[in-house]
């Protein structure tokens, strides 16, 4: 009898086991999954930052913008991302360059 | 004494008027003559000149400041400086900013301020935007019955009254994308503090929604029919009618209403016979002038004797470019 009673309860620790390794796995899946989409949803959330960025401040890169006297009054909300902003810009510009300069365009 | 009571109801007047044309036609003189005229006839009357040479204060034989000063009984003047103007824009995006943002910072984007600010269209918005505050907090019966602006030549006025339209877009597509970048942020930021923070009423929106209002507000004052009116001054001559239609033309295309053409200069027919070949040639560019603009008014203003200079030699174009209205 006592047997009986070591028999179901490892049976009982395998399955737990198994089930807890199982809800594991499953919010492994899911948290990968999920998190790539958060990742993917603040990237483009940044972009479209960067995006309005250059909108408003594309004369600071040298690109005439006729507006650029009204969007100097955003500027102090904008300030603190307007360094690593031009940072950002300036390096998908030097990537850019690289790449370029991997095939002899000339 | 009826009789007294028709004239001064008959007298007509909007609360906004523009004199515009080529540099040297006698902008300036027809402005101040118009002001002065409404100023005669009670209705308390503000002349703005945009001019940097001062030539209104040399016009009116006074001095005209950038700030709002009395001329004469109903009668007040400014002369906007664009660059002050600008200026007091400048200082107080900078005081906003210290009180937001680490001095470091401010610092360090300082050189771009200054790339913006005498950037070519500084200027002319500033002065646009001091048109339209004049027009908001002094206008339409606040302070002045009608304000007379005397603009700066032809190109860059148009340009000027264009930017409500231009910025009008603009500024939609940049609160679009800024609002979506919002709701990005929301969505993303779940279990970041950061872009929580970014979620939250967005200040950028509001500033754009802010500026947005105030051109939609200017625009529906410059295409009001009923408040607003711009005038075109002319010499009989052939280049200044080619340029004239143009530029009614294109003020049509933003909607803004045209009020008449004043020929200014010409000279009369009794003048002698040492101005008898010019006589005939500006017979014939005024009836060109009357061809070409069949549908509006049309003032024509003699040459005086000597220039415009002081309140009694505007006064003798006052009564003609007063009758623009009736
Ligand atoms: N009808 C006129 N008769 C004589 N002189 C005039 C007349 N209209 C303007 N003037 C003179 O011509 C010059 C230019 O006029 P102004 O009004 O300053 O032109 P604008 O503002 O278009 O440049 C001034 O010296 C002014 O006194
Ligand atoms: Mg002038």
């Amino acid at each position: 009898m006592s047997g009986m009673e070591t028999k179901q309860a490892k049976e009982s620790v395998f399955w737990q086991k198994l089930r807890s390794v199982g809800e594991w796995l499953w919010w492994f899946v899911i948290g990968t999954f999920m998190d790539k989409r958060v990742a993917a949803i603040r990237k483009e959330a940044w972009d479209m930052n960067d995006n309005v960025m250059l909108l408003l401040f594309g004369d600071f890169l040298g690109l005439p913008n006729p507006m650029s006297y009204y969007a100097l009054e955003m500027l102090p909300y904008l300030a603190e991302d307007m360094i690593p902003w031009q940072r950002r810009i300036m390096n998908r510009q030097s990537i850019v360059a690289e790449k370029a300069a991997q095939y002899d365009f000339t | 004494m009826g009789e007294e009571t028709e004239r001064n109801s008959a007298v007509k007047y909007r609360p906004f008027t523009f004199f515009g044309g080529k540099g040297g036609t006698g902008k300036t003189s027809c402005a101040a003559a118009y002001a002065y005229s409404l100023s005669q006839r009670a209705c308390r009357t503000l002349l703005v000149s945009t001019d940097p040479a001062h030539s209104t204060s040399d016009i009116l034989g006074l001095p005209l400041s950038a700030e709002v000063s009395r001329v004469a009984e109903n009668f007040w003047g400014i002369e906007i400086d664009a660059g002050l103007e600008a200026k007091r824009y400048i200082t107080s995006i900078q005081d906003k900013m210290l009180s937001i943002v680490s001095p470091v910072i401010v610092d360090e984007i300082k050189r771009q301020m200054e790339i913006a600010y005498t950037s070519p269209g500084a200027e002319e918005a500033a002065i646009f935007d001091k048109f339209v505050e004049l027009m908001d907090e002094q206008g339409a019966g606040k302070r002045f019955d009608a304000i007379v602006f005397d603009t700066a030549p032809t190109g860059h006025t148009l340009r000027l009254l264009s930017l409500p339209e231009i910025l009008g877009s603009w500024i939609e597509s940049l609160i679009a994308k800024r609002q979506q970048a919002v709701s990005l942020f929301k969505m993303g930021g779940r279990f970041d503090p950061e872009m929580q923070k970014r979620a939250e009423d967005d200040p950028v929106i509001e500033s754009l929604t802010l500026r947005r209002d105030r051109f939609e507000k200017s625009r529906r004052y410059l295409t009001d029919p009923s408040a607003c009116a711009f005038f075109f001054v002319l010499n009989a001559e052939k280049m200044p009618i080619l340029e004239t239609g143009r530029a009614v033309e294109m003020l049509q295309k933003y909607g803004i209403p045209v009020g008449g053409l004043i020929v200014n200069r010409v000279i009369p027919e009794d003048a002698g016979a040492f101005f008898e070949p010019r006589l005939a040639a500006q017979g014939e560019y005024l009836k060109v002038i009357r061809e070409r603009f069949a549908h509006m008014k049309i003032a024509t203003v003699p040459l005086l004797r000597t220039d415009v200079q002081g309140l009694e030699q505007v006064g003798k174009i006052a009564n003609i470019i007063g009758e623009i209205d009736s």
